[in-house]
């Protein structure tokens, strides 16, 4: 059975986290008011809506402005802000929801799938906050170490260990000589979010350094299944280096 | 030794933190837990004193917070070099697998809100371990009926948790002006069962609409705030660690935010020259 204070907070907070005022009000202090609560969750709603906006600004561009926004107010009244919110938590939970509310074109979609594929790398990196700043260090010293891969036996190929991939299904982000549906990949550089559109032996290379770890030339090649020479592999890997999808180590 | 001087750090005044008036800097933790950040919040800052300030905690909910988010706060107070760490005598949330309301508020000044918030106190500091943990009073809109008052309650909970106090003097002028209670004494019955301190200072401004001081951090320190903290400090000397001042709107100019930190200075050293 729930301890009187769980559920006395219980009401509270889920009563004010959408702002139905009236199932608290009479639980105030003598001369508190209903207007003094008002202040208090209008302050907090205007502050999420301000925030879930924000997450989903680049969405925000492929609806009617007006329609988008209502949207946004009928959530953060509706649906509560969960506990533990972070970082951007609230506006992914949005873009789950929306399709719920709208019939969304497939446009429409393919901004959502790449909003969400952003936040899934935030996500992943919260989690692998000291592989990411390791890999990011590493970067520094790859177009050095990249001019001896392949000749130096020593030298490994490292993925950048914070990766998404989405499939768009239309050409609406990708340019109209875009064949779809594309495997996108998603990887950060610093604190910027980038993009790979790859062939089917960049992906599988990934996939391969994904599983293995930072690896030599050679191990690679005897890991992969698309069948390529040497030289074919090392200029795939250097590919993967210049655009910082992966370091040399 | 002076307490350490310090602002809460935000993008518009890290200019200006190397000024020979500030060794002491407050990170909000919300603003550091940038998951693609590289290097740390601070930068090249350094500091005497560096204070990690939480929103989060949600200390006087029913569960104690839980594990990942401390682990977090840790990261960052760990990255940084927090000497440290502080949130609000409130909740945000009711429980583990609850909501949030978006924004602290003020527990029900009730016996089982206090042995609950001690509780959780208990679960932070000794998750904290020898960064000491400071608790701070909020500035509130309403006041859930309870059994006892804000002044009783907070002094409750730091006799029984051994918690420090950041006293945000701000907040209690605001609530002194809303609530219609006498601030010195507030700050007076207090004090003396905190055994470590530090002080919040910012500036609001009064709506004549509602009739309430809104502690919106938009506006210089008032006179009446920077009295109240002459006569805090008084009381408090030889237990404050650091003195930290908020700004989140309606930002100063460089000859601004200077002068704010060298006034708050100047009456420390006022305060401790008179003592010694």
């Amino acid at each position: 059975m729930p301890d009187p204070y769980r559920k006395q907070l219980d009401k509270y907070a889920e009563a004010l986290s959408i702002a139905h005022n009236d199932e608290v009000v009479g639980d105030l202090k003598s001369g508190n008011t209903a207007d003094m609560l008002k202040m208090f969750t209008d302050g907090n709603l205007d502050k999420r809506f301000n925030k879930v906006k924000d997450q989903v600004e680049f969405v925000a561009e492929f609806f009617d402005e007006e329609e988008f926004e209502e949207q946004v107010v009928t959530y953060v009244k509706t649906l509560p802000l969960l506990a533990y919110d972070t970082g951007i938590s609230d506006g992914e939970r949005f873009l789950d929801w929306l399709p719920s509310q709208l019939e969304l074109s497939e446009e429409q979609k393919d901004a959502i799938r790449c909003q969400q594929a952003r936040h899934k790398i935030e996500d992943v990196a919260r989690e692998n906050r000291l592989a990411h700043v390791s890999f990011q260090g590493q970067l520094t010293v790859a177009e050095k170490l990249a001019e001896d891969f392949g000749e130096d036996d020593k030298l490994q190929i490292q993925v950048n260990p914070i990766c998404v991939r989405t499939t768009f299904k239309t050409t609406a982000l990708l340019g109209d000589d875009a064949e779809v549906p594309a495997i996108v990949q998603f990887y950060p550089v610093k604190n910027d979010i980038r993009t790979a559109l790859l062939e089917d032996d960049g992906l599988e290379l990934i996939d391969v350094l994904h599983e293995s770890g930072p690896t030599t030339l050679d191990n690679l090649q005897a890991a992969m299944t698309f069948k390529m020479s040497r030289d074919e592999l090392m200029e795939l890997c250097l590919e993967l280096v210049e655009i910082k999808l992966a370091t040399i180590r | 030794m002076l307490p350490t001087i310090g602002y809460a750090l935000r993008e518009q005044n890290r200019p200006i933190l190397t000024d020979p008036a500030i060794n002491g800097c407050e990170i909000t933790f919300e603003r550091a837990d940038d998951p693609l950040r590289v290097e740390k919040y601070l930068q090249d800052l350094n500091f005497d004193h560096v204070s990690i300030h939480a929103l989060k905690l949600s200390v006087a909910s029913a569960d104690p917070p839980g594990e990942k988010n401390m682990k977090a706060l840790k990261e960052i107070a760990d990255e940084n070099g927090a000497d440290s760490i502080s949130d609000h005598l409130g909740f945000t949330r009711n429980a583990h697998e609850g909501v949030e309301m978006g924004h602290f508020a003020p527990p029900p000044y009730t016996q089982d809100a206090l042995e609950a918030t001690v509780r959780n106190l208990d679960v932070v500091q000794n998750y904290f371990g020898d960064r000491r943990f400071y608790l701070e009073n909020v500035a509130y809109l309403f006041e859930f009926a309870g059994e006892m008052n804000e002044q009783e309650f907070l002094t409750e909970t730091l006799k029984r948790s051994g918690s420090g106090w950041l006293l945000d003097v701000t907040n209690v002028y605001a609530n002194s002006v809303n609530f219609g209670y006498d601030a010195y004494e507030f700050i007076k019955g207090v004090m003396p069962h905190a055994d470590a301190v530090q002080m919040h200072l910012a500036g609001g401004v009064y709506d004549e609409k509602v009739k309430e001081y809104i502690d919106s951090h938009s506006h210089p320190i008032p006179d009446d705030v920077f009295d109240l903290y002459r006569f805090a400090l008084e009381l408090s000397k030889g237990k404050v660690s650091a003195v930290f001042i908020e700004r989140d709107q309606e930002f100063p100019d460089e000859a601004g935010w200077r002068s704010e930190a060298k006034q708050v200075r100047d009456i420390m050293e006022e305060v401790y020259a008179v003592s010694a």
